[in-house]
């Protein structure tokens, strides 16, 4: 069973498919192209969010055609066409069938590339990382998958496991355990909610990247490194040690994506673990592939070794990047970041890319008919490397930056104000990154055709190794192998095959399967009895913000962090997304975590929001969502009311059953991380909210007018304008419009209130992230713009307007003008009656209100039900009740 | 913790065979046997091709 075949001389070389070699590469780099752009477009929104307006699709879609055309459009067809060049020449044996190479290029670039891409711009995806292509095209990928493993298994075949090369073993470990991981990843968590199908999501990440990217491009590195030094690599024991360590390993990683997230604590500790093992087994990887390079310099002359070599740095530095960020303490500063954006760019377009680019430029310069010129392959090696060193030490410094103010309790804005200048040095870094890739197409293209004629004879001087065989291999005794250490290594090589299957067999059910019931078990413990149904227009609207890649910006998981629970609220449990297939947990936080938005915002807020970002938060960088409306948010589409009605959902369960529910469920478990989310101090603790009212902090002086200034441009204009007129761009938007405030007088007190509190029932939101200086230099500015004037009125006036006042407003606003009448608490729109103690308008305010009402609240119009001297009356006699401060009297 | 137990099991299973790797020179030889048969693998495809590879391998080489 076990024969230690070779491959023998023959006439004939071994017949290697150059026309699939050259077509995948073609693909590889037309993908490759498309997918750059599509990152460019990607990364430009983050510096000029309005610069394309509605031309193109939205970013969500542009962000998954991104993803995807690296993966599986440029890195898949690259290392499909290292496949066609290496196999043959590791097995001594032609692929399967070259109709069948003909079959899986164009099912893999026409069946699953075109339409992925179509679909995915069109809104059928999946918002799941590195699994968005729809479900119908996934099907075709696994296909595929199994066509390749049909093309490239069989000729090992002939060659028993010990006398496998290294190479071989990447090959096959990737083909096999790809065909595993790939179902689990992109079908599982459309049958698995929530918590439990972030799992195995985050099993997928990872393995997409340790079972698919990783074995793939280690063994063209194996290959490149001694074909093109005529050196064997150094250890080839170091090199099996490796690949097992890889393949045991790299499954159990896939949690450390969700740390400290609702699934079960053990299941990260043990990603955690495996982490950092997998950081030390990289370094024996990496180790060996240095030493087999020893002699040929960091930059070595050929440019696929070059290229190799700075691929091995790049693995080098992910990987121990990776174990690093596993840490809790470094993974609570780094997560959700820019950290991570440079991690997987490191990982994809450094380490693999390059990899694949040494494969191709490797094959390339040995295939009849192609061209090969150095000049444009040598620029493109400087400028990739350049550009993409920028990219990641950019985007790992924005992430620590983003990280520190999080942290810090910073308000959410101030991290993006922040992160600008990176990420338009990662926009920028785009130009090195695209020529280097054009140079990389022309290096391959033109030039010069670079075969001729040679005796065969020459072969063997040029290349070092005799073909005598092991006579000529330095420092190991020619001895014929002996009977049982053969037995022995066949048989561990066979029970490690065996044991890395099981291993990924038990990791999906240790870190997937366990997890699962856990939290299924929680669920049914700790949710209401009955689920909170989503309505048609709910469930519509979580298609919207699935297909719209909402999730790659914005999370939907509190963390069991404090800094998530101080700006937040409780951690989220698993049943609160117990309905979400998939899950929509998300791992990047470039807006808010919106796991508690229900209640935060009025509708009519995240109708302007979704038209303008911008105009209601001037330093956002959300994309407009224009095609959502019939020219202005005060026409919405079908598609942003159900986006605001699911919105409108996220956090409701659990608020509606709060607290009595939160109680009657903490006696029922002991599970540390549920009590933590229990005892948490605020259910929903979002900045902005205005349902809980707060005791207002003492303001200290103002002591800066140009912060005030600053703070009014960034937090206030968009809705009540550079001037503080109720114009801002927003306004028109919003019902009750944003306050005139040249109109309004308050006293210090009501505005520190309405600052802190907002105006529950409008669009004012609460200020609570903000601090205390910060909102005293805004109640400053506020108080600038006043022009209200004093009140003078004749007392016949003043008793007049008191009579009209007790007879037709002390309902609501109270006998004393308070803002607190008996039925101020009941009124069918809950703003809260102006408390005119607190509060005065100018003379031609008052009177336009008493005339026309305020529209969005519950102040209706009075000018048919009142004649002009008695609106006259009233409004002296309301500014007659003005108290600047408290125990103060009017006009003082 | 079973993921524990897979994790100190691969490094157990490391350590055998990294001892019976030092330990054996002929389980040593036949470990390092693919290395060399890649490389004789490389060289019987480049004789059996009838064309040199013959790219240039500095810019001058390319003038």
């Amino acid at each position: 069973m076990y024969s230690s075949t070779k491959p023998t001389l023959t006439a004939k070389p071994t017949e290697i498919e150059s026309v699939l070699v050259k077509a995948h590469s073609l693909a590889a780099f037309t993908n490759l192209i498309l997918a750059v752009v599509f990152g460019i477009l990607v990364s430009l929104q983050f510096v000029a969010p309005d610069l394309f307006g509605s031309l193109l699709p939205s970013w969500g879609r542009l962000r998954y055609v991104h993803t995807q055309g690296i993966m599986l459009g440029w890195l898949g067809n690259a290392f499909l066409a290292f496949l066609y060049y290496a196999v043959p020449i590791l097995s001594g044996r032609p692929v399967f069938n070259r109709n069948l190479g003909l079959i899986l290029f164009a099912l893999w670039n026409f069946a699953v590339m075109v339409p992925g891409i179509i679909l995915v711009l069109m809104g059928v995806s999946q918002p799941l990382e590195w699994a968005e292509f729809p479900l119908v095209v996934d099907f075709v990928v696994i296909v595929t998958f199994v066509l390749a493993a049909i093309q490239f298994l069989p000729p090992f075949f002939n060659r028993s496991f010990d006398n496998l090369y290294v190479s071989s073993w990447y090959i096959i470990g990737a083909l096999v355990f790809t065909l595993l991981s790939y179902p689990m990843g992109n079908f599982v968590p459309e049958l698995v909610p929530g918590a439990a199908g972030a799992a195995f999501s985050g099993l997928w990440i990872h393995d997409a990247v340790g079972l698919f990217v990783t074995p793939l491009a280690l063994a063209v590195l194996y290959f490149v490194v001694p074909a093109t030094t005529g050196k064997p690599i150094y250890s080839h024991f170091l090199s099996m040690l490796g690949f097992w360590g890889l393949f045991f390993i790299y499954p159990l990683n896939g949690i450390h994506h969700y740390i400290y997230s609702a699934i079960p604590m053990g299941a990260q500790m043990a990603a955690i673990l495996a982490s950092f093992l997998l950081g030390l087994i990289v370094l024996i990887v990496v180790s060996n592939l240095m030493l087999s390079m020893r002699g040929a310099g960091f930059f070595p002359t050929d440019v696929a070794l070059r290229f190799a070599s700075t691929g091995i740095v790049f693995y080098l530095l992910v990987s121990l990047q990776g174990s690093l960020q596993a840490d809790m303490s470094l993974n609570q500063l780094t997560h959700f970041t820019d950290w991570v954006i440079g991690h997987s760019h490191l990982a994809m377009l450094g380490f693999a890319t390059f990899a694949g680019i040494a494969g191709i430029v490797h094959a390339w310069q040995r295939l009849p008919q192609a061209s090969y010129n150095l000049k444009y392959l040598n620029w493109s090696y400087w400028l990739l490397t350049a550009g993409i060193t920028l990219m990641v030490v950019d985007l790992t410094l924005a992430g620590l930056m983003q990280g520190r103010l999080w942290l810090e309790g910073a308000p959410w804005i101030e991290s993006l104000r922040a992160a600008e200048p990176y990420w338009l040095v990662r926009t920028l870094s785009a130009v090195p990154i695209s020529l280097g890739f054009i140079c990389l197409i022309a290096g391959l293209v033109t030039g010069v055709d670079c075969h001729a004629i040679k005796p065969a004879a020459a072969a063997v001087k040029e290349s070092g190794v005799s073909s005598e065989g092991s006579d000529a291999r330095l420092g190991i005794d020619s001895v014929k192998p002996a009977s049982r250490p053969l037995q022995a290594l066949q048989l561990s090589y066979l029970v490690a095959s065996v044991a890395g299957v099981g291993f990924f067999v038990l990791s999906v059910t240790l870190l997937g399967v366990l997890p699962f019931q856990e939290l299924r078990n929680q669920s049914a413990a700790l949710a209401p009895a009955q689920p909170l149904v989503l309505s048609p227009s709910e469930v519509r609207g979580k298609a919207v913000y699935a297909r719209e890649g909402c999730a790659y910006c914005h999370t939907q998981q509190i963390r069991y962090t404090d800094a998530d629970m101080q700006r937040f609220g409780a951690p989220s449990l698993a049943w609160e997304g117990r309905m979400d297939y998939p899950h929509m947990l998300g791992t990047r936080r470039i807006g808010p975590d919106l796991s508690r938005a229900a209640y935060t915002r009025p509708a009519q807020w995240h109708l302007a929001h979704l038209f303008s970002p911008r105009s209601v938060v001037p330093e956002s960088i959300m994309p407009a969502y224009p095609q959502f409306f019939e020219g202005g948010p005060l026409k919405p589409k079908q598609e942003a009311y159900d986006l605001v009605a699911y919105l409108e959902t996220l956090g409701r369960e659990r608020e509606l059953a709060w607290p009595e529910g939160d109680a009657l469920a903490a006696q029922k478990t002991t599970d540390k991380m549920a009590l933590m989310s229990f005892n948490a101090p605020a259910l929903n603790a979002h900045p902005a909210r205005t349902k809980r009212f707060e005791g207002t902090p003492e303001l200290p002086e103002a002591m800066s007018p140009v912060l005030a200034g600053e703070l009014w441009s960034i937090n206030c204009s968009g809705c009540h304008g550079d001037q503080g007129k109720g114009d801002g761009p927003a306004a028109a938007w919003l019902a009750p419009k944003p306050i005139n405030l040249s109109q309004h007088e308050y006293s210090p007190d009501l505005i520190a209130d309405i600052l802190w509190n907002g105006v529950h029932g409008s669009s004012m939101p609460a200020w609570r992230d903000l601090s205390p200086s910060q909102l005293a230099e805004v109640a400053a500015h506020v108080s600038s713009f006043s022009e209200v004037e004093s009140s003078v009125a004749s007392r016949e006036s003043l008793q007049s307007g008191q009579a009209v006042f007790k007879t037709h407003c002390a309902e609501c606003h109270g006998a004393d003008g308070d803002g607190n009448g008996f039925a101020a608490g009941s009124l069918p729109i809950p703003i809260r009656p102006s408390d005119f103690t607190r509060e005065r308008l100018t003379h031609a305010e008052s009177l336009r209100v008493l005339r026309s009402g305020v529209a969005g609240t519950a102040m209706a119009p009075w000018g048919d039900r009142l004649t002009s001297s008695e609106m006259e009356a009233v409004s002296h006699y309301l500014r007659s009740l003005f108290k600047f401060s408290a125990g103060g009297s009017a006009d003082d | 913790m079973i993921s524990t137990l897979i994790v100190f099991s691969s490094i157990g299973l490391a350590l055998i065979f990294s001892l019976a790797y030092w330990l054996s020179p002929k389980l040593r030889n036949k470990i390092e046997e693919p290395k060399y048969d890649f490389m004789e693998q490389l060289e019987q495809h480049n004789q059996s091709s009838d064309r040199e590879v013959n790219f240039p391998r500095d810019v001058d080489d390319a003038k």
